[in-house]
Formats: structure tokens, sequence, C-alpha cells
């Protein structure tokens, strides 16, 4: 599965256009306690779920090579950290569901591939 | 080659800077993944940490093709249990730190479980924390 086919599930919405989608998903973590997602993340092209909008995410997700993140439960990435999420080319998706359901929409899609 | 910054107190919004200078270092060398992705732990962490409890400091990188040492010092108010520091889930992160993802009480645990060697020195003039990492 790659980023692009979250395009695919109406549910979550990329906020982020200008980014290319072209990454793999290779696994979903969900978290909002930043220095748990460095502890925790082992693989590249995964995608983080959280509901932290914060500038500090773009490092994390620059320094784990995420793949995405999704800002779940209608949490709207801020200007700023959408600013540096185009710099940095990570792509930013929002969904209005938790991050719970947001990992079972994602699941039942890749099932289907 | 040896690369020294400033650090500012409170600053959330520059912290990740050294570390993703780090990180481009290393990408650049080409030094594998794994070491990178470790390194990447701990310079993050360590970076936050001088951001979020302290008056502010300095960080020198010290890189050669063997071996990258990094030092991060700053100016006080000092750690007053290193071993509680040292134990996970334990924080003094401020209510600002919490809002921003901080305070989980992994910083220092996830500095040491990534690198090869580490030492910490703490008063109340300041904490020197080194991170060394095989190459």
């Amino acid at each position: 599965m790659k980023v692009m086919d979250l395009l695919k599930i109406d549910k979550i919405r990329c906020v982020t256009p200008e980014v290319s989608l072209d990454k793999p998903i290779v696994n979903l973590y969900s978290s909002d306690l930043l220095s748990w997602v460095m502890g925790h993340v082992r693989e590249e092209n995964t995608v983080l779920l959280t509901v932290l909008n914060s500038i500090n995410i773009i490092a994390v997700a620059v320094l784990l090579d995420l793949s995405a993140v999704i800002f779940c439960d209608g949490v709207m990435p801020s200007e700023d950290v959408i600013a540096k999420a185009k710099e940095e080319n990570i792509p930013l998706f929002t969904t209005d569901i938790s991050s719970a359901q947001a990992v079972k929409v994602i699941v039942r899609y890749e099932s289907l591939l | 080659m040896i690369y020294t910054f400033e650090i500012l107190p409170m600053n959330l919004e520059q912290a990740g800077y050294i570390s993703s200078f780090i990180k481009k270092l290393l990408v650049d060398n080409k030094i594998s993944k794994m070491v990178i992705r470790r390194v990447s732990i701990a310079t993050y962490e360590a970076e936050i940490n001088v951001v979020i409890h302290s008056y502010g400091g300095k960080c020198v990188v010290d890189y050669n093709e063997k071996q990258l040492k990094i030092v991060f010092s700053d100016t006080g108010p000092g750690i007053k249990n290193i071993e509680s520091a040292m134990t996970e889930g334990f924080s003094t992160a401020s209510t600002y730190a919490r809002e921003n993802g901080f305070g989980a009480g992994m910083g220092l645990p996830n500095i040491r479980n990534s690198c090869d060697e580490f030492d910490i020195q703490s008063s109340d003039k300041g904490t020197i924390v080194t991170i060394i990492f095989n190459l």
C-alpha cells in the first residue's frame, strides 16, 4: 500500500496536496507522546496517527523517515506545521475519526488491494 | 570535523535542527540506516532535553569515519536525581513541554538505549551529556 492510496479512503483527507504521495506504507503507529514515537517506531515508511498538533511532529517524521502523518479526531494541523511539512516533504492527512478507527479503515482498505 | 551549535531554551520551533543536521551528515557519508536511526533518536532527545529543561546550552559534534561523539552541555539548573531521570516514565517536564508532546519520561532512557557509550554529569551549574557511536 502506498501513501497515495489513503486518498481513496473517504474519511481521510490530504492537507498537503503539493507533497509527493509516492512512499510506501510499511506500518502504522499511533501515539501522542513524541519520545514514545522516537523510541518505538522501528521501520522507516511508518505512518503516524496522532492528535498532537505540534511543529515537532515534523522533526520526528523527518528523523524516523515516516511516510505520512494522519491527524485524528478532527485535529487540523496548524499553518506552521503544514508549512514545515511541505518544506520537508512529509505528507499530512486529517480525519474526523479516532486513531483506532483510522487504523481499522486503513487495514480494511489494504485487505481489499 | 567538529561542528558547534547553540541551543536556545524553550525554542521548540528550532528543536530538531541539530539532529536533522547530523542525520544529513551521516546520510551523505553513507552510514548504515540502522546507525542513522539510533543517532537520530539519541540526538533528538538530547537536543529536546536542553530546549525544554535548561537555561540554554550548546552541542559539539565531533565526527570522523570511525566514531561520532556528541556532547550536549547546558548552563543549568541541573538534574537533582540522575537515577530517577534515567528511569522510564519519570519526568519533570513543564506543562508547555507536555502540551507539545514531550514529558513521557523516555528521553534519557531512549538516549542511553540508542548509543554505544553514554555519560551524564550534572550539578546546579549545568548538565553535560556525552554520547558516542562507533561507525
